[in-house]
């Protein structure tokens, strides 16, 4: 069973017409996407601005659906998923990386990490636990209570890390995650999120337009004009 | 301003067309209620000062609770030239109407010169200036006609005299004095008003002599007081006449100001708030401009520029708005000045109005701006080329100058309260009670709000199932804050005066209904007729019950040393002798009296004090008060302080000697008069006053509903004025919460990705409004049943009675609300923003 098996996905968005309203036409920005990604692989995709990695990445981790075409995740489809179930799928089944890490400002770094297993109603102290761990495991054991705006950017990002880490996805999707790092806090926080990876058997599908980065991936995907080359 | 800025400010204006209608709506309409106060007060208080002479219906009049002498007036005519003179005695008295009503008139016996300065108008509408009061005849207010059912030509007694009705009056000069308007009134002829009966000697009646001269009214005053040096003589200016409804002018002022500036607060507030949310917007717009060339100085100054044409425009919007309601209010509002002026009444708005408004936009320009400049001059520019220029702050240095710049805020709003709250009340020391009054209100807020808070998240901590809601709570943002403290404010005065108002009504309800209450209360009772009275009760069946003597005395000296303030100097007290305390009366501090002095024992008689009238006037046990009884001095030593109900409508005093001391002075006699069979009411009234036409009684029901008339018609506007401001709070938190949707949409998105159910969120959003709301409605409502509890203890005497049901909807209607706005927001995040887009 592949972790992440893509079936000839496509996706287009509306074009505005003349008058301003959504007409019949419409731009196509993935045609016919098809790959699979295993347990533990590391997968990168690249591809130059506009070519459809956001759209892909997007629809891979379910928060937009395709045109047509399948993606299964731990062989079930997600595009034919109610949203209910793809709600609860996602939880735990797929953890994001974002550029920008997208931690909540008024929670502290460990309350950040404990929220998908809140929002899962894992039991306060089972959850406390976890997230103490997964600090611990980042390094930040000693800044579970500050706030992110009292943390660095390589630290928060290590706190982003350490969410993903807590929800025990088997897939992890990254986009740019050391896009907003300099070079060295880049490298240590890809290297804790491969490592991290690596010793959950997750698998990790990363958007990056760094070549250095790709290179230490299993695999690089290029994509360019919404297909596979 | 250079065209180019002008284009950019009012481009900047229609870009952000929904915000800036918000501010403009939460400014104007936090405006309106200073300025509507404003105008309202000022239009009153220059109303009375420009006819304080028509109030007093001369220049300088002289009154006293005995006959003014021939020769006293002949001492003020010798002193300087008085241009005009003529005389008026007042008094109440019950008189009877058709078919068993009764009624306690106010009655004016008048010469025919009277009024000096006024008019008359009677039922056809003429106007008259002087009163042609031929003997017999007398002019009936068109209210004391209706309710005895009389009409002109009819005979009114008042008495044991009979006069023909000559006149119906719709309109009388200057305004009522004795019964603060309560009862109707009546004129007849001065000449002859003995034959009434009602002069017996403590009879409450006023003699006033009215003087209408050329000069200055406070020489005339100073000449008049020393040429009648008798402090029996009160010498009245026309500001002296126009000081009570100027006090209550004053009062509602002070309620209605303190009502403003909270809803000046909120708004100006909720005004900030999305300002400054844009401010973070616009920031990262400015910090492109400052890369192409734009100068700190120029952005700041147009920002100023487009703020401070908003609130202006605000300003102008409130002004104009308030100016818009009161045209048609201003016929009502002179209706109610004509029931005690008869003078045409006109709003007005003063300049100074228009320059504080003018100040506080401009003011409120600069600290709206304040925002905007600070985080500009934290913009990193360099951050341009990865993200936002506006970086989140890594350290101490923002959140140092963060809390420089809330100082700064927070004192710039103080100052505003104050200088509206000033102006609203006349008086810098209210001002700055009421700012006072606010910022300690708000600080205990914020405390127990932080509290409880931090209490939710600890105990949410313990419950999966809360967790979320908990730390959501506890984290103190802005808007949860705001909301629980508007709530709560906006329950605190809702609750404050709603309950009070109950209480009160509630109380005067139950007093009717219960048989503590009399049905009559009679004063001015002779001495001669206090047998015949009582047998003509007994052999009707009547209670005739706490006969009580009244004898009027002057308080001296206390401890040796004169009373402090004019009014023992200018006023008797009312004092008399019991045996044993009223069921009405209560022991609070000292020792019973003994039942009769004794010369043998007691080196002075006792007395029993009021205890409120003690705190006023500083009087301890021990003290020992002097009074001149009717030119005798008598020395007497308070033995102790007790709380009388005055509601209970029995005949209390606040000074009570010891029976054996001042038997032998004159009196007059109260007493209360219950009727068992309630049907026989109007009928034992009537015979009442007929059989004793010299005494005055006053029916305690219909006295209590004239009461509550007042009650209501003060409470009544004050309650409205409560519940806009309930209103206008939610208004505020949903244009807030409205404008913090961009900050929500990141947190929405996130937890769905995560793995939240829409549901979940919305519930997660409609808990976290619910709880905010819920708390600041208990808190409020808590301190409001406090408030109401010290307000009836502390001026009432009363014991509160709530109003449970409308206690629960006080606080559920707000939860409710809370609720919506709490869905609303979810809706409004949801459906404005993209699920995607937002985060990846």
């Amino acid at each position: 069973m592949h972790v992440l098996e893509v079936k000839d996905v496509s996706k287009s968005f509306p074009l505005p017409s003349q008058d301003g309203d959504s007409g019949a036409n419409r731009l196509s920005v993935l045609g016919g996407v098809s790959f699979v990604v295993e347990h533990g692989e590391t997968v990168a995709i690249m591809g130059p601005s506009g070519g459809g990695k956001s759209t892909l990445l997007s629809l891979l981790s379910g928060l937009d659906r395709p045109d047509q075409g399948q993606i299964m995740v731990l062989d079930q489809d997600i595009a034919a998923m109610n949203s209910t179930e793809l709600n609860s799928f996602r939880a735990r089944s797929i953890g994001i990386v974002f550029q920008q890490f997208q931690l909540l400002e008024h929670f502290t770094a460990l309350e950040n990490v404990r929220l998908p297993l809140d929002l899962r109603g894992v039991p306060a102290r089972e959850a406390d636990r976890i997230a103490h761990e997964k600090l611990d495991r980042v390094g930040l054991k000693d800044r579970s209570h500050h706030f992110p705006d009292q943390m660095s950017r390589g630290e928060c990002q290590r706190v982003a890390i350490a969410r993903v880490l807590a929800m025990g996805a088997p897939l992890i999707f990254a986009d740019e995650p050391t896009g907003s790092l300099d070079a060295k806090n880049g490298k240590a926080v890809m290297d804790l999120l491969f490592a991290s990876a690596k010793e959950l058997g997750a698998a990790v599908v990363l958007v990056t337009h760094d070549a250095e980065l790709a290179k230490r991936c299993h695999r690089t995907l290029k994509i360019e004009n919404g297909r596979l080359s | 301003m250079i065209p180019p800025l002008n284009r950019f400010i009012v481009t900047e204006i229609r870009r952000s067309i929904r915000s800036t209608g918000a501010i403009l709506a939460v400014l104007s309409i936090g405006l309106v209620g200073p300025i509507l106060t404003d105008v309202l007060r000022t239009s009153v208080l220059a109303f009375l000062k420009e006819n304080a002479r028509h109030v007093l219906t001369a220049d300088i009049a002289v009154s006293a609770f005995r006959p003014i002498t021939d020769e006293e007036l002949e001492k003020v005519g010798r002193r300087f030239k008085v241009d005009r003179t003529t005389r008026e005695v007042e008094f109440v008295s019950m008189v009877a109407g058709r078919e068993a009503k009764s009624l306690l008139l106010e009655v004016h016996a008048v010469d025919a010169d009277f009024p000096l300065i006024g008019q008359f108008e009677i039922e056809s509408k003429m106007q008259v200036e002087k009163p042609k009061l031929s003997s017999g005849e007398v002019w009936l207010s068109r209210d004391a006609a209706t309710v005895l059912g009389y009409k002109q030509g009819d005979e009114l007694k008042i008495g044991r005299a009979a006069f023909r009705i000559a006149h119906i009056l719709t309109g009388m000069p200057g305004m009522s004095r004795t019964a603060f308007g309560l009862a109707p009134r009546a004129y007849v002829p001065r000449q002859g008003i003995e034959a009434t009966g009602l002069f017996g000697f403590g009879s409450q009646v006023q003699h006033r002599a009215y003087f209408t001269f050329n000069g200055d009214i406070a020489v005339g005053e100073a000449e008049i007081k020393s040429v009648l040096p008798d402090p029996d003589l009160f010498v009245r200016t026309p500001d002296d006449s126009t000081q009570g409804i100027e006090r209550f002018t004053q009062s509602v002022s002070l309620y209605l100001a303190l009502v403003s500036v909270c809803l000046f607060a909120m708004g100006w507030l909720a005004a900030f708030y999305i300002i400054r949310v844009q401010a973070i917007q616009r920031v990262q717009r400015a910090a492109v401009a400052l890369v192409f060339g734009a100068s700190d100085r120029m952005l700041v100054w147009l920002e100023l520029a487009r703020v401070i044409l908003m609130t202006l425009l605000a300003s102008f919007v409130a002004l104009a708005f308030v100016e818009t309601i009161l045209v048609p209010l201003e016929p009502w509002l002179a209706r109610q000045i004509l029931t005690q002026i008869a003078l045409p009444f006109h709003l007005r708005t003063s300049w100074i109005t228009v320059g504080l408004l003018l100040a506080v936009s401009l003011a409120s320009g600069f600290l709206f701006t304040l925002p905007f400049a600070v985080r500009l001059r934290s913009a990193r520019l360099v951050q341009l080329f990865s993200e936002s220029a506006v970086q989140e702050d890594h350290g101490g240095d923002s959140r140092a100058s963060d809390r420089a710049l809330w100082s700064v805020l927070g004192v710039g709003l103080l100052a505003l309260l104050f200088a509206v709250a000033v102006r609203l009340t006349g008086d810098s020391l209210r001002g700055l009670q009421i700012t006072g009054l606010l910022a300690v209100v708000t600080v205990i807020l914020l405390v127990v709000g932080t509290w409880l808070f931090r209490g939710i998240g600890i105990l949410g901590q313990r419950f999966t199932r809360f967790r979320l809601l908990g730390l959501q709570l506890s984290r103190s943002r802005f808007v949860v804050r705001l909301s629980f403290m508007a709530i709560a404010f906006s329950t605190f005065v809702t609750v404050a005066i709603g309950q009070t108002m109950l209480s009160l009504g509630s109380e005067f309800r139950e007093s009717v209904r219960v048989e503590a209450l009399p049905d009559f209360f009679a004063f001015n009772i002779p001495e001669a007729e206090v047998e015949a009275l009582s047998a003509w009760s007994e052999k009707r069946g009547l209670k005739f019950e706490h006969l009580s003597p009244m004898i009027l005395a002057r308080l001296t000296k206390k401890n040796d040393r004169p009373m402090q303030g004019d009014r023992f100097e200018r006023f008797p007290v009312r004092v008399t002798w019991r045996e044993k305390f009223l069921a009405s009366e209560t022991l609070v501090e000292g020792e019973p009296l003994p039942t009769r002095f004794n010369a043998d024992d007691q080196r002075l008689p006792y007395l029993s004090v009021e205890s409120r009238f003690a705190e006023q006037n500083g009087l301890h046990l021990g003290d020992r008060l002097e009074f001149d009884v009717q030119g005798v001095p008598m020395v007497a030593e308070i033995r102790n302080f007790r709380r009388v109900r005055w509601t209970d409508f029995n005949p209390n005093f606040f000074i009570s000697f010891q029976a054996g001391v001042l038997e032998d002075a004159p009196k007059t006699w109260l007493a209360n008069l219950r009727v068992p069979d309630r049907t026989a009411r109007a009928k034992v009234q009537a015979e009442l006053v007929r059989g004793f036409p010299d005494l005055s009684v006053i029916d305690v029901g219909q006295t209590l509903e004239r009461v509550m008339g007042v009650v209501r018609a003060v409470l009544g506007p004050a309650e409205g004025a409560a519940m806009v401001t309930s209103l206008f709070s939610l208004l505020v938190l949903a244009s807030i919460v409205g404008h913090s949707t961009e900050l929500r949409a990141r947190e929405m998105n996130l937890l769905r990705i995560l793995g939240a159910e829409p549901r979940r969120v919305r519930s997660l959003y409609r808990s976290e409004f619910i709880v905010a709301g819920f708390l600041g409605a208990l808190v409020g409502g808590g301190l409001g049943v406090a408030g109401t509890a010290w307000l009836l203890s502390r001026f009432f005497e009363l014991s509160p009675s709530f109003d449970l049901v409308r206690l629960g909807l006080a606080m559920l209607i707000p939860t409710m609300a809370m609720a919506a706005i709490g869905d609303w927001l979810y809706f409004r995040v949801a459906r404005g923003l993209g699920f995607v887009g937002r985060v990846v």
